[in-house]
């Protein structure tokens, strides 16, 4: 990937691009680790529900004790009606990177990190 | 501007008891997502971080009071706005929510000056701290 402009320009977008991927890779390698290891599949997810009976079939999801540090991919959860997450790391119940926001001049090099990012289906991605 | 954003707990709109307990949670403006799930009566944040910390890097997520011409106007707010202004990250939060059962326990921020306020924010509240409020 050569930019137009100059070889200096190409070597500092570089170096910016790589910090960028860096720190966005292994944020979302971490998140995957925690919360899709519960959510990806069926199985994995049952293990942690329980439904209530004798509280009008309350779906109730536990996932405590499991060190999560981050919210993510909640999109499968959508029917849970009581969560349990204590004894975790957590600090927010926001599942938004708003660390991860960057600015990049160069259209190439963003063009380029969605196609790398586009990996990650579970993500919301768009160009702001 | 490249922008990478994951859903969190407000997505979870039939969401109606959650439990935070234990957890590293500093302030309530980072319970700020779940103003929007209007169906949570039951919340447990008790033993995390709220008040501990005196620089709380997530309070601008929280609108100031002085920056807000329409929250801090209600009945407390006219009344206590010394208490409001103290704490408003829980004021904004708890206003919005409907919870009937909130614990907050073992929290530096829990006592009986905050309960009070939290009674007065929150006046359909049942239980707070497992104690049944007086009335109900």
């Amino acid at each position: 990937m050569i930019f137009p402009d100059s070889r200096l320009q190409y070597k500092v977008d570089c170096s910016i691009l790589d910090f960028f991927l860096n720190s966005v890779s292994s944020c979302l390698l971490l998140i995957k680790r925690m919360f899709m290891q519960v959510t990806s599949s069926s199985e994995s997810l049952s293990r942690h529900l329980l439904r209530y009976r004798d509280m009008n079939n309350l779906v109730c999801l536990r996932l405590n004790n499991l060190s999560l540090s981050r919210i993510a991919s909640v999109e499968k959860l959508l029917f849970v009606q009581m969560l349990d997450l204590s004894h975790n790391e957590l600090h927010s119940t926001e599942g938004k990177f708003l660390d991860f926001r960057c600015c990049i001049c160069v259209v190439n090099v963003t063009k380029w990190c969605m196609l790398v990012l586009q990996d990650w289906r579970q993500c919301n991605f768009s160009l702001v | 501007m490249v922008y990478v954003g994951l859903a969190g707990l407000e997505a979870m709109q039939l969401l109606s008891c959650l439990n935070l307990s234990h957890n590293r949670i500093r302030s309530f403006s980072a319970l700020d997502s779940l103003r929007h799930v209007k169906q949570l009566k039951v919340l447990d944040v008790s033993h995390n971080h709220i008040g501990k910390h005196s620089v709380d890097t997530t309070r601008y997520l929280c609108s100031s009071p002085l920056s807000n011409s329409e929250l801090g106007q209600d009945d407390v707010g006219k009344q206590n706005p010394g208490l409001v202004t103290k704490y408003w990250d829980a004021y904004c939060v708890l206003t919005d929510l409907n919870l009937k059962q909130l614990d907050i326990a073992g929290n530096e921020i829990a006592g009986e000056e905050f309960s009070s306020f939290v009674l007065q924010v929150v006046p359909k509240l049942v239980w707070l701290d497992g104690q049944k409020k007086l009335g109900n």
